[in-house]
């Protein structure tokens, strides 16, 4: 969800105001962050997994470029603007920029690959030539060093789009890792949808029932606004894609209710007037009905799901 | 599209734009500027 719904609608008002878009499968960036077990086939299988959840979601081929990093490392001065730019940054600071950081280590144990992450993401922007870097806010070092790096390179400075990181569906918890000096974005950072935690994340491919199963579990306080990830899911998810929602209540209760705006449905909530069930009622359909192209996608193209499931049996 | 429509379709859900004077300037000058997105692949 936070890598399939959050950022498709983001590329599709980038697309809508006029942008030629680039979707870029990091095949080379996940293998070295060891990424499903650091094999090149499982993460091009996971690669053109991505591609058919973005065409199903409304960013076909036809309205967006879709490149492998593969395809831009293959030329020479591609990496010669991956060593330009890490000669512009310390170690410490490069370091600090990796998505991986997190978890205190030492030397030891670190991979020197790991080091090369961030230049090539700086670089990946200078090489396809583009004028704005779209990512989540747990992107946002590796954008400063391109931006840094452009500036003492006399290069162009990319403008970038930082969208909120979706958070898992459990209670958020002050995360063990140090991912960001800013405590906001580092509990953002620590609490946020993971693929790791299954439980955690709803899958764009979710058939309605496991969808019902996960956001009957989650963490909803009643009442609560902040730190609620139903609301959340409302907020960043539902109400991007549709203009209205119903939420639909036994007469007992108070009968279905239609809200325009997630301000709307955030204020009847935090006022009591919307129990905690039956806005996860709300959301489950709302998310069932948004998610069901991608679902018949798969149903009739199953193949890169089926290894994309095999893949995470045999983790 | 007018340049208000543009700016307020790019700056929707976002938590934070760097810099959005530099992004009104691009559009200013760009009808058809190039922006992307990465993934990493993870199961």
């Amino acid at each position: 969800m936070g890598i399939g719904l959050v950022p498709g609608s983001k590329m599709k008002d980038m697309i809508e105001a006029g942008f030629e878009f680039i979707v870029f499968l990091a095949d080379w960036h996940s293998w070295i962050n060891n990424k499903l077990g650091g094999m090149m086939e499982n993460i091009r299988t996971c690669g053109e997994y991505f591609k058919e959840c973005f065409t199903a979601l409304g960013i076909p081929p036809s309205k967006a470029k879709y490149l492998w990093t593969s395809d831009i490392a293959k030329d020479i001065e591609y990496w010669e603007k991956v060593i330009r730019i890490a000669k512009t940054a310390s170690l410490q600071r490069t370091w600090r920029a990796l998505p991986i950081m997190g978890r205190e280590m030492s030397l030891a144990d670190m991979e020197t690959a790991w080091v090369y992450y961030p230049c090539m993401q700086a670089a990946d922007i200078f090489q396809m030539e583009l004028d704005v870097a779209c990512a989540g806010m747990d992107q946002r070092k590796a954008h400063m060093l391109a931006r840094d790096a452009a500036e003492k390179l006399s290069w162009r400075k990319p403008v970038c789009v930082h969208t909120p990181l979706l958070m898992g569906l459990q209670r958020p918890e002050p995360g063990e890792g140090q991912f960001d000096e800013d405590t906001k974005i580092n509990l953002q950072i620590s609490s946020k949808m993971s693929k790791s935690v299954p439980t955690s994340c709803i899958f764009v491919h979710d058939s309605p029932e496991t969808i019902k199963k996960k956001i009957d579990a989650a963490y909803c306080p009643p009442e609560q606004a902040i730190g609620n990830p139903i609301l959340e899911l409302a907020k960043r998810v539902v109400f991007t894609e549709k203009k209205s929602v119903e939420i639909q209540r036994p007469v007992k209760y108070g009968g279905s209710e239609t809200f325009g705006s997630y301000k709307e449905l955030e204020k009847a909530y935090v006022k009591g007037n919307l129990h905690p069930l039956d806005l996860k009622n709300g959301m489950v359909e709302a998310l069932t009905e948004i998610l069901r192209p991608v679902r018949e996608h798969f149903h009739n193209h199953p193949k890169n799901l089926k290894k994309m499931m095999e893949l995470e049996i045999t983790r | 599209m007018d340049l208000e429509k543009r700016m307020s379709l790019i700056l929707r859900n976002t938590e934070e734009i760097v810099t959005q004077e530099e992004l009104r300037v691009l559009l200013e000058t760009n009808t058809r500027p190039k922006a992307y997105w990465g993934f990493e692949s993870s199961g």
